[in-house]
């Protein structure tokens, strides 16, 4: 699994290496590190609670995607 | 090429906004004609033929809502410029009290009402409720930011004259601020007053409310920088604004809850003021409002009658 990690957006709050069901994570000096990425189950709650939007995982998508509302994509699109 | 920013019900801060791009503002108008805007020039009507138009301020009377079906005919490319037009932002807080309240307090209540406390009848009637732009017109483009940061305009502005395309961060204010997590021990909520914040470590973490993990970035997180905890000036970050199960409340309790190990039921009961700390700039908005986790709707409903 190559997961990065925008190491200056990360606020080292931790939220992730607890959140975690796999322990992919560890804190090193106040920055998330995946030390495990091969553990990654791909569930994506990293991302959910990351505060900073740190985190990458390249290639994998959920599996379970709740509707989104068409007017809510269309802003989406427009945000700049 | 023509500019025009339009005002509704807003503050012109983002109109100022603009103004503050300084020497820049000469590239500007070298480039595109502005011809229309009621803050920095005596023009009455928008033109027939403007290109980009801007429009500040959320819809909140008849007068606004005119104002705003008028701008979309005249202009080719219409820009929700600032979190009032955006999300509805402040103006939408008046929601919080009915009409009757809201005009029995300004014309009669407040210290500097006439002291015959007439409630003029000749002035716009208000609509039922706020509205942002986007719930009522076509909107090219939105523009957060209470007001829009002038250096993030300095880059937008050109580009969007020149018809260039820019690649910007698209994160949350965390990602641009420079604080760290601290220790975490005994954590209490406490009011913006109490105490002050030690510069190093994340504000959440320390007890205030700041809501820099919800929130749009474009602001280079300039409070939390200042020892001022965010309070969501910019609008909801992307990805509460896209996920239907995600909203400012529940997330906010959720990475609280997460930080703490409290259970999230006991972290509710710490939060004092929801309308006012968490949804002060977007309460106005549909699309924020018809999320289903949303507290918006039971804010609203709470109002006097």
């Amino acid at each position: 699994m190559d997961i990065r990690v925008d190491k200056d957006a990360c606020v080292g709050c931790g939220l992730c290496v607890k959140d975690c069901p796999m322990h992919v994570y560890e804190l090193q000096d106040n920055v998330s590190v995946p030390v495990r990425p091969n553990d990654c189950m791909g569930c994506l709650s990293c991302h959910e609670i990351c505060p900073a939007q740190a985190l990458e995982h390249r290639g994998i998508y959920p599996a379970r995607r709740h509707y989104i509302d068409i007017k809510v994509c269309e802003m989406l699109r427009k945000v700049i | 090429m023509k500019i025009a920013i339009e005002e509704l019900a807003g503050c012109s801060g983002c109109t100022i906004a603009v103004l503050d791009l300084h020497e820049m503002l000469l590239d500007v108008i070298e480039a595109a004609d502005i011809v229309y805007s009621p803050v920095i020039m005596d023009v009455k009507e928008p033109p027939g033929d403007i290109d980009i138009a801007f429009v500040t301020g959320a819809v909140r009377n008849e007068e606004n809502h005119e104002r705003l079906k008028k701008i979309r005919r005249c202009s080719k490319t219409l820009v929700a410029l600032g979190t009032c037009a955006c999300y509805g932002g402040i103006s939408g807080l008046s929601m919080l009290s009915s009409n009757e309240d809201l005009f029995r307090y300004i014309y009669q209540e407040v210290e500097t009402a006439k002291p015959d406390g007439v409630i003029p009848t000749d002035v716009p009637p208000f609509l039922y409720r706020a509205f942002a732009v986007g719930d009522l017109a076509k909107i090219d483009y939105y523009i957060t930011g209470c007001p829009p940061k002038e250096a993030f305009l300095r880059e937008i502005i050109p580009a969007m004259i020149a018809g260039d395309t820019l690649e910007l961060s698209r994160k949350s204010v965390c990602s641009e601020c420079d604080r760290f997590m601290g220790p975490v021990e005994n954590w209490s909520l406490k009011h913006r007053h109490e105490g002050v914040p030690d510069r190093e470590h994340c504000l959440l973490g320390q007890g205030y409310l700041c809501l820099g993990s919800v929130t749009f970035g474009r602001c280079g997180a300039a409070c939390p920088k200042n020892n001022i905890p965010c309070h969501g000036c910019n609008g909801p970050s992307l990805d509460i604004l896209r996920e239907p199960c995600r909203d400012i409340y529940n997330m906010m309790v959720r990475r609280i809850s997460d930080l703490t190990d409290k259970p999230a039921k006991e972290v509710e009961k710490e939060l004092y003021d929801v309308a006012h700390t968490m949804y002060a700039f977007t309460i106005g908005s549909l699309i924020m409002e018809d999320k289903e986790t949303s507290k918006i709707r039971d804010l609203v409903k709470e109002r006097g009658r």
